[in-house]
C-alpha cells in the first residue's frame, strides 16, 4: 500500500519535528508525573515490600504503615506459640522530634526492630552495619535526611526524646518522599528514645506537697472520728508517700511485657495456610489484626491515595499531563489533517471508502506516538537520573510505566487521529474543484 | 450508428441557500452524452459549468432532477455506495492537479490502482505502464514539487485512467497550462480516452481545445443556452 500517512507526515520535516517536540513533551509530562506518584506509593509501602515477613499483625485500628497503635510487646512470644508460625518479631514505630546541632528540630519516625532479626531490615546500607545498633543511643538514616537532621553523616548526632542519640551507618533509597524521616533503632533504644520524660524537681515537689497536705487532712479527720470505730471504717485511708523516680527509666536495657510496640512480624512455616493463620493469630492477639504483605500495601496506598491531599494533587497532576498530551497530539493531528483537506477531498472524490481515512491518520497516529516516545521517555529517564541522585526524590519510570505511557500516547493520538478524521470524513468532494 | 448513452441528465436543479439569499446555480439542465464521447461544457464563470460536472460525477446531489451515469440512477446511491460508484467508473482531472505533494508520480497512480483494489505486486508495474502512456517514465520517482505544470497534469491524467473509468470528469485541464502544454494535454487526455473507450466530459474556458471535441454544449446562467451545438 503506498504510505500516504507516514509520507504526508513527514512531508513538511522542520513541522514534524516541532510536532515531535510537542509528543516527546506529552510523553515525558505523562512519564514524569505518573513517575512521581508511582515513585512515591512506591516509597510509601518500602518497608514493607522490603520485608520478608508473611504476615503483619498491627492493632485493630492501624490506618496505615505510619499509624498504628500500640500493642503489647509480649504479644510476639504469643504469636510465636501460635502454630504454624515460623518465627515472629516486633517491629516498635512512632512518631518523635528530632532536636539537631544548632536546635534545629525535625520530625521523625522511629523505627525500632530487631538488628539481629530475620524478617525486617531497612534496606540496602552503603555505609555503616546494622550491627553497629546494638550500641546504646544509636540510629541509621537515610543519607538523603543529612542536611533536614542537620549533620554530615556518620557521627552526627541529635536528641531524640531524652536521649542523645549518634548516627553509625546511612541507608540509601529508602526513605519516603512526604514522611517523616525515618529513624531506624534496636528496639531498646527506640522504646529509650520514645520514653516519655521523668518528672522534673520542681513537678515531684509539687506533688509530694499536695500528697503530704491531702494525708494530713485525712489524718485529720480520722483522728476526729477516733471514738466511732464504725464510721472510722468509711473514711478513705490517706495514701503513701511517692516512690522514689528512677533517674533514667526506663533504660535502654530491654523491653517489658507491657511495653508497646506497633507490629509483630510473622513468618509462616512452609506450606502453611496464610488465611488459617491469620485467623489463629487474631484468636490468640485480641484486638489486633493479621495482613498479609498484600493487604498491608493495598492498606498503606489506600490510605494516601484516597484520604490524603498528596495521592489526589500527585493523581490529578498526572491526569493533567495526559489531558495536555492528548490535547497536543489531537492540535497535531488535526492541523495535519487540515493542512491536507484538498488532498483528503481528492480522496473523497475518487471514491475512496472511509476506512482508508481512519487508516492514513491512524499511521500518521501511531508514528507521531512512537517517534515521540522515544526522546520523551529517554528525557524521562534522565530526569529522574538526576532527581534520584541529587535530590533522593524516586521517579519511578520502569519498563512497566514507559509501555503504560507508550499505550496511553498512543491510544491518545489514536484517540486524537479518529477526532481528526471527522474532519477528513466531513470534507465537501465538491472543494476538489477549487483551483 | 447510435452508441450508448454513458450519462443522462433530467431537468437537474441546484439551488444554493445563503441566509435570505437563494442562487440558482443550475435550471432545469436536461443533457445527455454517449459513451465513447469527448463533450466540451463551456461558458463564462459563474455560469455553473463545475456544478453540473460535480452533479454529473456523483460528488454533488441535485436540488432536484435525475442523473443516471452508466444505467445506475445516483440519486438511488447512498454516499457508501455512490463513493463505490466513482471508484469504478470514473476518473477526474482537477484543474489544480491534486496530486497529493508528498508522494511521488509513481505513488500517486499507485495509490489509483490500490484503493480499485490491484494486487500490491502488480501496482508498481501498472504505475509505470500507466506514466510510460503519458510519457512521464522517467519521472516516477519524483514527488510533484519536482515536475512542471505540464507533467503534474500528465501525472493526474494518468492517474484518472488508472481505475480503467468509463468516464473521465475534466475541470479546466489546461487553466494551469501555458497554450502549447494544454492542447498536448488535451490532445493526450482525448487520445486515451479513445483508445479505451471513455467518455469524456470537459468543463473548460479555453477555446484552443475545441476542435478535439466531438460535441460542445454552452452554459450560461445555469441553463443551457440552447440545444447542443456540433462542434464539426
Amino acid at each position: 500500500m503506498v504510505p500516504l500517512g507516514r509520507k504526508t507526515l513527514f512531508q513538511d520535516l522542520p513541522r514534524f519535528l516541532v510536532a515531535q517536540a510537542g509528543v516527546a513533551f506529552a510523553v515525558g509530562l505523562i512519564a514524569i508525573e505518573s513517575g512521581v506518584y508511582f515513585g512515591f506509593l512506591k516509597g510509601a509501602v518500602l518497608p514493607i515490600e522490603e520485608s520478608r515477613a508473611d504476615l503483619w499483625v498491627a492493632s485493630r485500628d492501624t490506618q496505615y504503615f505510619e499509624l498504628a497503635l500500640p500493642m503489647r510487646y509480649d504479644s510476639v512470644v504469643k504469636a510465636a506459640g501460635v502454630t504454624g508460625v515460623e518465627r515472629a518479631e516486633a517491629m516498635l514505630l512512632e512518631t518523635s522530634a528530632w532536636r539537631g546541632p544548632g536546635h534545629k528540630l525535625e520530625y521523625v519516625r522511629v523505627i525500632g526492630f530487631d538488628p539481629n532479626g530475620e524478617l525486617w531490615s531497612p534496606g540496602p546500607v552503603p555505609k555503616g552495619t546494622l550491627a553497629k545498633l546494638y550500641d546504646t543511643d544509636t540510629a541509621i538514616v537515610d543519607a538523603s535526611k543529612l542536611p533536614g537532621l542537620n549533620i554530615d553523616g556518620i557521627g552526627g548526632s541529635g536528641k531524640i526524646g531524652q536521649r542523645e542519640v549518634r548516627v553509625v551507618a546511612l541507608t540509601r533509597g529508602t526513605q519516603p518522599m512526604v514522611s517523616a524521616t525515618f529513624v531506624y533503632t534496636s528496639l531498646p533504644n527506640a522504646a529509650a528514645y520514645l520514653a516519655p520524660p521523668p518528672p522534673s524537681a520542681r513537678s515531684i515537689a509539687v506533688a509530694k506537697a499536695e500528697l503530704a497536705a491531702m494525708q494530713a487532712a485525712l489524718n485529720a479527720e480520722r483522728a476526729a472520728f477516733a471514738g466511732a470505730p464504725d464510721l472510722l471504717a468509711e473514711l478513705p485511708t490517706p495514701p503513701p508517700n511517692l516512690a522514689p523516680v528512677p533517674a533514667n527509666a526506663p533504660t535502654a536495657a530491654g523491653l517489658q511485657p507491657s511495653d508497646g510496640i506497633s507490629y509483630v512480624l510473622v513468618k509462616a512455616k512452609p506450606g502453611v495456610d496464610l488465611e488459617s493463620l491469620k485467623g489463629r493469630l487474631t484468636t490468640e492477639l485480641p484486638d489486633t489484626i493479621a495482613y498479609t504483605k498484600a493487604e498491608m500495601v493495598e492498606r498503606t496506598d489506600s490510605y494516601w491515595v484516597k484520604r490524603t491531599g498528596i495521592g489526589f494533587v500527585l493523581g490529578l497532576l498526572a491526569i493533567v499531563g495526559l489531558v495536555v498530551g492528548g490535547t497536543v497530539a489531537g492540535q497535531i493531528l488535526y492541523t495535519s489533517v487540515s493542512e491536507h483537506i484538498k488532498e483528503y477531498g481528492t480522496l473523497r472524490a475518487m471514491g475512496a471508502p472511509d476506512s482508508l481515512f481512519y487508516a492514513v491518520v491512524a499511521e500518521q497516529a501511531f508514528l507521531l506516538a512512537l517517534l515521540g516516545f522515544v526522546p520523551g521517555i529517554v528525557f524521562s529517564l534522565l530526569i529522574a537520573q538526576w532527581a534520584h541522585e541529587h535530590r533522593d526524590i524516586l521517579i519511578l519510570v520502569t519498563p512497566g510505566s514507559a509501555a503504560m505511557t507508550l499505550a496511553i500516547i498512543t491510544a491518545m493520538c489514536v484517540g486524537a487521529g479518529i477526532f481528526a478524521v471527522q474532519r477528513a470524513l466531513r470534507v465537501d468532494p465538491a472543494i476538489v474543484f477549487k483551483a | 450508428m447510435s452508441r450508448a448513452l454513458a450519462i443522462i441528465a433530467r431537468g437537474v436543479e441546484m439551488t444554493y441557500r445563503d441566509g435570505p439569499t437563494t442562487t440558482h446555480a443550475l435550471r432545469g439542465v436536461s443533457i445527455e452524452m454517449n459513451a465513447g464521447e469527448f463533450l466540451l461544457l463551456m461558458g463564462p464563470s459563474g455560469s455553473g459549468k463545475t456544478t453540473l460536472l460535480s452533479i454529473l460525477g456523483g460528488i454533488l446531489t441535485p436540488t432536484s432532477g435525475e442523473v443516471v451515469a452508466l444505467g445506475t440512477r445516483l440519486g438511488s446511491l447512498n454516499p457508501s455506495a455512490l463513493a463505490r460508484f466513482r471508484l469504478a467508473n470514473l476518473g477526474f482531472v482537477f484543474q489544480g492537479f491534486n496530486l497529493f505533494g508528498a508522494l511521488t508520480a509513481r505513488e500517486n497512480v499507485s495509490l489509483a490502482l490500490a484503493l480499485k483494489g490491484e494486487r500490491n505486486s502488480q501496482v508498481r508495474a501498472q504505475a509505470d505502464a500507466l506514466l510510460g502512456e503519458v510519457g512521464m517514465s522517467d519521472k516516477g520517482g519524483q514527488i510533484p514539487a519536482q515536475l512542471s505544470a505540464g507533467e503534474k497534469q500528465r501525472v493526474a491524467i494518468a492517474r484518472a485512467l488508472a481505475c480503467s473509468p468509463r468516464i473521465i470528469m475534466a475541470d479546466e485541464p489546461t487553466a494551469s497550462l501555458d497554450s502549447e502544454n494544454g492542447k498536448a494535454v488535451t490532445d493526450l487526455l482525448c487520445a486515451l480516452a479513445k483508445s479505451r473507450g471513455a467518455a469524456v466530459l470537459t468543463v473548460t474556458h479555453d477555446p484552443r481545445i475545441a476542435d478535439v471535441a466531438d460535441r460542445i454544449v454552452y452554459l450560461e446562467d445555469g441553463a443551457l443556452r440552447d440545444s447542443p451545438v456540433a462542434a464539426h
